[in-house]
């Protein structure tokens, strides 16, 4: 039995490279409710936040228009800036092959809008790196999640 | 030479349709026309990418697919795939949004 979970990086059908290769991204399947599909929410450990189409929020048991945000941020959408409120919600990790098993953590997510982006969620550094101890191994393209590691919940 | 090239452009036109006609027609079968809803459920497993002979298909499009990375829905917004899905009751493993063809290449958060 693995010591950790494994998630390969996937061609989420963008443009290749110059040179033809596909562009893989570090993806995990998130579950938002439990009798809707799973999400995907791309790695990024240059990104000082976690944001998300703000889309979801609804699903998430948030009220963009009524609820309050913890905090705003300010993320150029559509060519302008634009005051992006961060809401604290809870997300769902499933486990590699299979969404009834997984883990379950809160975090600070922003709502933005107009998103355009392959994937629903970007993790970053507040929400999902400081939850999860992670290995991205770009030369055998995985996320590796050791078990046992996560702050919150039982991974 | 007039004659060999149309020669060439027949055998061209020939050698095309045999190579469409079996995308189109695996597509029927597949039930993947854009803006369809196949009631098909899906049920949790493995998690499926949308499959590469569909990506065309879908520029733009957030889709909703199943265990097999065919599409089962799609709509141009995420809240409206995931309320339509939510509405008919319609089980899928994974959604994802396929990249237009000239969308920017996304490198971080501005």
């Amino acid at each position: 039995m693995s010591d950790a979970w494994v998630y390969h990086h996937q061609d989420l059908g963008e443009p290749a490279h110059i040179d033809g290769s596909p562009i893989v991204r570090p993806v995990v399947p998130l579950i938002v409710a439990e009798e809707l599909p799973a999400v995907l929410g791309v790695l990024d450990s240059g990104s000082p936040i976690s944001v998300a189409s703000a889309d979801l929020f609804a699903f998430l048991g948030v009220d963009i228009g009524a609820d309050d945000p913890l905090y705003g941020i300010p993320l150029s959408v559509g060519g302008g800036f634009e005051r992006t409120p961060v809401f604290r919600v809870r997300l769902r990790l499933s486990s590699p092959g299979d969404h009834t098993h997984g883990v379950s953590w809160s975090l600070d997510l922003g709502a933005r809008s107009r998103w355009r982006l392959p994937f629903a969620v970007l993790l970053g550094q507040r929400g999902w790196f400081d939850s999860f101890p992670t290995r991205i191994d770009a030369t055998t393209s995985t996320v590796e999640l050791p078990l046992g590691s996560a702050s919150d919940g039982e991974l | 030479m007039v004659t060999e090239w149309s020669q060439h452009k027949n055998w061209l036109g020939i050698w095309l349709a045999l190579r469409l006609a079996p995308t189109r027609w695996q597509n029927q079968q597949r039930g993947v026309e854009p803006n369809a809803v196949a009631l098909r459920r899906g049920s949790a497993g493995t998690v499926h990418w949308v499959r590469a002979e569909l990506v065309e298909l879908f520029r733009g499009r957030w889709v909703a697919l199943d265990d097999t990375g065919n599409v089962v829905a799609d709509s141009d917004e995420l809240g409206e795939l995931l309320e339509r899905l939510e509405a008919v009751g319609l089980r899928a493993n994974t959604v994802q949004r396929v990249p237009s063809a000239d969308d920017p290449l996304f490198v971080g958060l501005s």
